[in-house]
C-alpha cells in the first residue's frame, strides 16, 4: 500500500534530508547545544515525515523518561528510587500496550468469552500504530533502568535524553542503543575524524541487501507463496522457505547497515546488530548473532532481572520462556508471533538440557569432526521453521506452506535459487574481503569516492525493482 | 538467551572505546566533498528516474518547482550524453533477463484447474462444502444501489455458460480471497480459474506495472466468461498524465483515472465476459479510508458506463454498523470473527469468505447451472 509519506533510507527524499542534516550538524559542532538541538529537530522532522500526529507522543515519552532518569540520578533513597523506577516502567509499558496490544488482547478476551457461551458485544478499539513505537519505548526504558542502576557515567541532560530516544538513524527500526553507552557519546560530542570509508561501504552493502536482494526475494519468491500457499508447488514452497530466511536477514541487516552508516557520518557509533547469524552453531549462539541490540536488551532488562540462569534448571527454563514469549510479542501483536517465541523458547530449553547430558552417543557426536557443520545445518533449519510462523499471517497459512512442501510440481526458476544461495552464502565471506575493500576505497581520491558511490547507487537503482517496498520491521 | 551475565560496565567500555586502528580517517570537510560529488553525479546520471520520482508527489508549488528543475537537468544531461550509462545498464539487465528466460512474473496468468483445487481442499482437510454453507442458488440479496444499474446488465441469457474465470487485481484479491473464490467456484464442476495478480500495483503508476498493456493479451489468450477484479488500493496517489501531475481527487484526476478504469473494464469484457469489480473495503487508516471512498466512487461511475460490468460495494459486507472499519465483525451464525488482517487493509480468511459468499450468489444468479 502506498500510505502516508515515509522517509525510507533508500529514497531520494532521505538523501536530500541527510545532506541537510549532515551539513547543519557539522556546521554547529563548535556549539554543542546548538548541534544537539539541531539534530533533535531534524529527528523530529524525520518522524513527522512518517506521521506528524505522533510527534507529541515521541516527545512526551522521551521527556518523561529523561526527567525520571534525571531524578533517579539525584535521589539517594533506595526505596524512593525503586518506586519511581516501577512507576516509570509501568507508564512506558502501558503506552506500548495501549497502542499495540489492546486490539489483540480484546480479540483474545472476546474469543474466550464466546467459547464460554457468553455473548460478548465488545467493540475493538481501532487505533493506528505509531511507527517505531516499540523501538522508542525500549530506548526510554533503557534510559530509566540504566539511570536506576547508576550505569550512566555522565549527568543526564534533557537535550541528551531527548536526542538519545529520537536520534533519526535508529528511530524507525533500530538498532536499539543503550542509554549508558550512547549518552556518553552525546556528552563527548561527535567524533571529528570520520570513518567514511567504512560508512560508504556499509551504505552500499545495505542498499544491495535491501533494494536488490530482499526486494527480489520478497516480490518474486516469498510473497506469492505466502499470499496463496494453496496454489504453490513443493519447489515454490521450498524456495519461499529458504528465501524468506535470506530476505528477512537482507532486509533487516541491510537497514541496520544504512542506519549505522548514517550515524557514522554524523560522528556517532552504533553497536553491531548482526554477526553472520546463520553461521550459528547453537540456538543461543544464534541469539547472540541475530538482532543483537534487541536480544541483549531482553537479556539485560528482562532475562537477568528475572533471575537469569543462576537458579534451578526449571527456574531458568521459566525465565527463558517468559523472555522469548515477550520477545515474540514485541515483534507483533498476534498469536503467530507468540508461537514463534514459544518455538524458540522450547528450542533453547531443549538445547540447554541436551548440552548437559553425557550420553555416550551424544558425546561421540559432539566430538565428531562433522559436528560443527551438522549443528549449523540443524540450527539454520530450526530458525527457518520459526520464520514460517513469523511470516505467515495466520496458522492456517503457516500450515499451508508446510502442506505445499509435499506437493510436487514444475520446478521454479533457477535464478531464484541463485539469489537465495548468494544472499545466504555472503555470511561466510572471510573478513579480509571487507578489509581489503575498505583499504582500496580509502586509496581513492575524494572526488573518485563520490563518483564511485554514485555509480554504485546507479547500478543498485537499475537492478532493484521499480517500487520500493516498505521494510518489514517498521510495523513492530 | 543463555549468554554469560553481561557486565554493563564492560559493554559501556566496548561502546566508548576507540575502535581498532583505522586505515584512514576523514575530516567532516573531506566527507562533505565526497557527498557533494556523489550528489552532483547522481543528479546527472540518474536524472531520468529522479524526474519520474518527482512526478509521484502531490502537486503543489514545491513539487512543480522541483519537477521543473529536474526536467531542465534531465534535458541537459541527455544533451551531454550523461543518461547513456544508465540506459546501457538497463539494456544489459533486460538482455540478461531474456537470456535467463526470467519473466519476473511467475504468478501472472497462472491457470488453476478447478479439479486440482478440489483435490487440494481435500488434502488440506477442509471440505470444499465447508467454505460455503448455502447449497442452493439464492437470489442476490443486494440493493440496487450497490450494483451498477440493471440497465447495463442484460438479463442473463439462458445459454450463458461458465468455462473459464479470471481472477485479477492486486494483493487484496491475491491474498485469501482468490483461494476462497477458487475453491468455491470449484464446486460448480470443471472450471478453469486463471489467477493474474500483481501485488503492490495499480492504475496510477503504469511504470511499476502496465495493466493497460498486460491485460488484453491475457484476456485474449484465456477467453474468460467471467472476470473478477479487485484493483486500486495502491492508487490513492497523484497521477502523471503527459507532462502534468494531477493531485489526487481533483476533478481532472478523477477524469483521467476514470478513463483508465473504464479502459481496463473494457479490456476485461473484450471477449464478452461479465466483469465483477470489487470495491475497496473500509480502511483503518483515516487518510487511506477517505481515499478509498473517492476511488470507490470512480469505480462505481465507471462500471455504470461499461456494459456487462458490475460494481460491488465491499464495505457493506465487512464494516461495522456505522460503515466504519472493523477488525472483527459478526457473521451469519452470530459468532464474532476476525474479518481483517492486522495491517488494517487486507482480508482475513473469514473476511474473504464473507465476500466470496456474496460473490457466489451473484455468480449463481448470472450463470445459472444447466439442469
Amino acid at each position: 500500500m502506498v500510505g502516508s509519506g515515509s522517509l525510507l533510507f533508500p529514497t531520494p527524499e532521505y538523501a536530500a534530508f541527510f545532506l541537510v542534516a549532515f551539513l547543519g550538524a557539522w556546521a554547529l559542532v563548535p556549539r554543542p547545544l546548538a548541534h544537539k538541538a539541531f539534530l533533535l529537530l531534524a529527528s523530529w522532522a524525520f518522524y513527522a515525515w512518517w506521521d506528524w500526529r505522533f510527534v507529541p507522543l515521541l516527545a512526551g515519552v522521551s521527556i518523561f523518561a529523561t526527567l525520571v532518569a534525571e531524578a533517579l540520578q539525584r535521589i539517594t533513597d533506595a526505596r524512593a528510587r525503586r518506586a519511581l523506577l516501577a512507576l516509570a516502567v509501568a507508564v512506558l509499558l502501558s503506552t506500548l500496550v495501549g497502542f499495540k496490544y489492546l486490539t489483540f488482547a480484546f480479540s483474545l478476551v472476546a474469543e474466550a468469552l464466546e467459547r464460554a457461551g457468553l455473548q460478548a458485544n465488545l467493540q475493538a478499539p481501532e487505533a493506528p500504530l505509531p511507527v517505531g513505537l516499540s523501538f522508542f519505548v525500549f530506548h526510554a526504558i533503557s534510559l530509566v533502568v540504566d539511570a536506576h542502576r547508576r550505569a550512566i557515567p555522565v549527568r543526564v541532560r534533557l537535550l541528551d535524553g531527548l536526542l538519545y530516544v529520537a536520534f533519526f538513524p535508529q528511530l524507525i527500526a533500530g538498532p536499539i542503543l543503550r542509554a549508558a553507552g550512547f549518552l556518553v557519546q552525546l556528552d563527548r560530542g561527535p567524533e571529528r575524524s570520520i570513518d567514511a570509508s567504512a560508512a560508504a561501504l556499509l551504505f552500499i552493502k545495505g542498499l544491495v541487501k535491501k533494494v536488490v536482494l530482499a526486494n527480489f526475494l520478497a516480490t518474486q519468491v516469498v510473497d506469492p507463496v505466502y499470499v496463496s500457499p494453496e496454489s504453490a508447488t513443493a519447489l515454490d514452497a521450498l524456495f519461499a522457505f529458504y528465501g524468506y530466511a535470506a530476505q528477512i536477514y537482507c532486509d533487516f541487516s541491510g537497514y541496520t547497515d544504512m542506519a549505522t552508516a548514517s550515524a557514522l557520518l554524523l560522528g556517532y557509533r552504533f553497536p553491531q546488530n548482526f554477526d553472520a547469524p546463520y553461521r550459528a552453531r547453537s540456538l543461543s549462539d544464534f541469539w547472540r548473532r541475530w538482532h543483537i541490540s534487541l536480544s541483549s536488551w531482553l537479556r539485560d532488562y528482562l532475562f537477568i532481572p528475572l533471575g537469569g540462569s543462576r537458579g534451578s534448571s526449571s527456574r531458568t527454563a521459566f525465565n527463558i520462556t517468559v523472555t522469548m514469549l515477550l520477545g515474540g510479542l514485541w515483534h507483533g501483536a498476534g498469536v503467530t508471533f507468540l508461537a514463534w517465541g514459544a518455538l524458540h523458547a522450547i528450542g533453547l530449553v531443549a538445547e540447554r538440557w541436551l548440552t548437559s547430558r553425557a550420553w555416550p552417543a551424544l558425546v561421540r557426536l559432539r566430538r565428531s569432526p562433522l559436528a560443527p557443520a551438522l549443528a549449523t545445518v540443524v540450527v539454520f533449519h530450526f530458525v527457518c521453521i520459526g520464520w514460517v510462523l513469523f511470516r505467515a499471517p495466520s496458522f492456517e497459512a503457516a500450515l499451508g506452506i508446510f502442506a505445499a512442501l509435499g506437493r510436487w510440481g514444475p520446478p521454479a526458476h533457477a535464478l531464484a535459487l541463485a539469489v537465495i544461495v548468494l544472499a545466504l552464502a555472503a555470511q561466510w565471506a572471510p573478513a579480509r574481503v571487507e578489509t581489503g575493500l575498505r583499504r582500496g576505497w580509502a586509496r581513492l581520491p575524494l572526488v573518485a569516492q563520490g563518483l564511485a558511490l554514485a555509480t554504485a547507487v546507479m547500478l543498485i537503482e537499475v537492478w532493484g525493482p521499480s517500487g520500493v517496498l516498505p521494510f518489514i520491521y517498521f510495523q513492530f | 538467551m543463555t549468554a554469560p551475565s553481561p557486565d554493563l560496565a564492560s559493554a559501556l567500555q566496548q561502546l566508548t572505546e576507540d575502535p581498532p586502528p583505522p586505515e584512514r580517517r576523514y575530516r567532516p570537510r573531506e566527507v562533505a566533498v565526497v557527498l557533494a560529488t556523489f550528489a552532483c553525479c547522481t543528479l546527472l546520471l540518474e536524472s531520468e528516474p529522479l524526474l519520474a520520482w518527482s512526478q509521484r508527489f502531490e502537486a503543489n508549488g514545491l513539487q512543480v518547482r522541483l519537477h521543473a528543475a529536474l526536467a531542465t537537468l534531465d534535458e541537459g544531461a541527455q544533451r551531454v550524453g550523461l543518461t547513456r550509462p544508465r540506459r546501457a545498464l538497463l539494456g544489459a539487465e533486460r538482455a540478461l533477463a531474456a537470456g535467463l528466460k526470467w519473466s519476473g512474473e511467475e504468478q501472472w496468468g497462472r491457470v488453476e484447474s478447478a479439479s486440482a483445487m478440489t483435490a487440494l481442499s481435500a488434502e488440506l482437510g477442509e471440505p470444499v462444502e465447508a467454505a460455503l454453507p448455502e447449497p442452493e442458488p439464492v437470489p442476490v440479496p443486494v440493493p440496487e444501489a450497490d450494483v451498477g444499474p440493471a440497465a447495463n446488465d442484460a438479463p442473463p441469457a439462458p445459454t450463458e455458460q461458465l468455462g473459464t474465470v479470471l481472477l485479477t487485481g492486486d494483493s487484496l484479491i491475491a491474498g485469501g480471497l482468490a483461494t476462497v473464490l477458487s475453491r468455491t467456484l470449484a464446486r460448480r464442476g470443471d472450471l478453469r480459474v486463471v489467477h493474474a495478480f500483481q501485488i503492490g500495483t495499480g492504475l496510477a503508476n503504469p511504470e511499476v506495472f502496465d495493466w493497460a498493456a498486460q491485460l488484453p493479451p491475457l484476456v485474449a489468450r484465456e477467453d474468460p466468461q467471467l472476470a473478477i477484479c479487485s484493483l486500486g488500493a495502491n492508487d490513492g496517489v497523484a497521477l502523471k498524465e503527459g507532462n502534468r501531475v494531477l493531485a489526487f481527487g481533483d476533478p481532472e484526476w478523477r477524469r483521467v483515472y476514470r478513463q483508465r478504469v473504464e479502459a481496463l473494464m473494457r479490456a476485461l469484457s473484450a471477449n464478452g465476459a461479465r466483469v465483477l469489480w470489487l470495491g475497496l473495503p473500509p480502511m483503518r487508516d483515516g487518510r487511506l479510508a477517505r481515499r478509498a471512498q473517492v476511488l470507490n466512487k470512480v469505480f462505481a461511475e465507471a462500471a455504470d458506463q461499461v456494459p456487462r460490468v458490475e460494481y460491488l460495494e465491499v464495505g457493506m459486507l465487512l464494516s461495522g454498523p456505522d460503515g466504519a472499519f472493523a477488525t472483527f465483525g459478526k457473521q451469519g451464525d452470530a459468532r464474532r470473527v476476525r474479518l481483517r488482517l492486522d495491517d488494517g487493509v487486507h482480508y482475513s480468511q473469514a473476511g474473504a469468505r464473507a465476500i466470496a459468499r456474496w460473490v457466489m450468489d451473484w455468480v449463481r444468479e448470472r450463470f445459472p447451472k444447466r439442469r
